[in-house]
């Protein structure tokens, strides 16, 4: 019988390559209607030490909402920092993607502009600065607020992924 | 179907008084509660 033998690390992504952890996922619908105060759909807590010095944070959110010309504002924090705040108007759904690095160390970040939905693409504004310190547990939250009562925020389902080099 | 009151922060954000339980298969909050579907519910209709 012959069996194959490597000492080379293999974890996932292929050999020497480290896989994607998924932290949190859901497509378990989370509404807000009926208020205009800004609302909590999820929460995700980021543990202490999981992002690397030279990691990411990768968060896939998809929304849906009324279809009007009112302010619907679709938000995403990570201690304290927005790093996701798209005022969505005359749609009906929005899928966003960001990317949060660490740049060398625990407590500073970059990522594209927050405002910019769908969050890949080119734009006139600065990319985000950002000091959340991941050597501690740090909670995650994603939002939605109505400008109009009888109006609906969806969100309709979420990915949240670590990667470390 | 539970519900779940909802509390207003500080910083004038609402979120669940209580974690949304892992059962859940659709959440709806009016702006005082969390109402949480559950396995075996009926879920209401989306807009």
């Amino acid at each position: 019988m012959m069996h194959a033998v490597s000492n080379i690390g293999f974890s996932g992504g292929g050999v020497g390559l480290k896989s994607v952890g998924a932290l949190a996922q859901s497509a378990v619908p989370a509404s807000v209607t009926g208020t205009t105060i800004e609302t909590v759909l999820a929460t995700i807590v980021i543990p202490a030490g999981s992002v690397g010095s030279n990691g990411s944070i990768r968060i896939l959110s998809l929304w849906s909402y009324t279809n009007s010309a009112n302010n619907k504002v679709l938000k995403g924090v990570v201690g304290g920092t927005a790093f996701m705040s798209v005022t969505s108007t005359s749609t009906g759904s929005l899928q966003q993607e960001t990317m949060l690095r660490n740049r060398g160390e625990q407590n500073s970040q970059v990522a594209f502009s927050p405002f910019f939905a769908g969050g890949i693409g080119v734009t006139a504004n600065a990319v985000l600065s950002s000091a959340v310190n991941f050597s501690v547990a740090q909670t995650m939250t994603l939002t939605g607020t109505l400008s109009n009562t009888s109006e609906t925020i969806t969100l309709e389902g979420y990915t949240v992924e670590i990667l470390n080099p | 179907m539970i519900t779940i009151p909802a509390v207003t922060d500080a910083n004038a954000i609402q979120s669940p008084a209580t974690p949304i339980p892992a059962d859940a298969i659709a959440v709806v909050c009016d702006g005082s509660t969390y109402t949480v579907y559950q396995v075996g519910d009926t879920v209401p209709a989306s807009s």
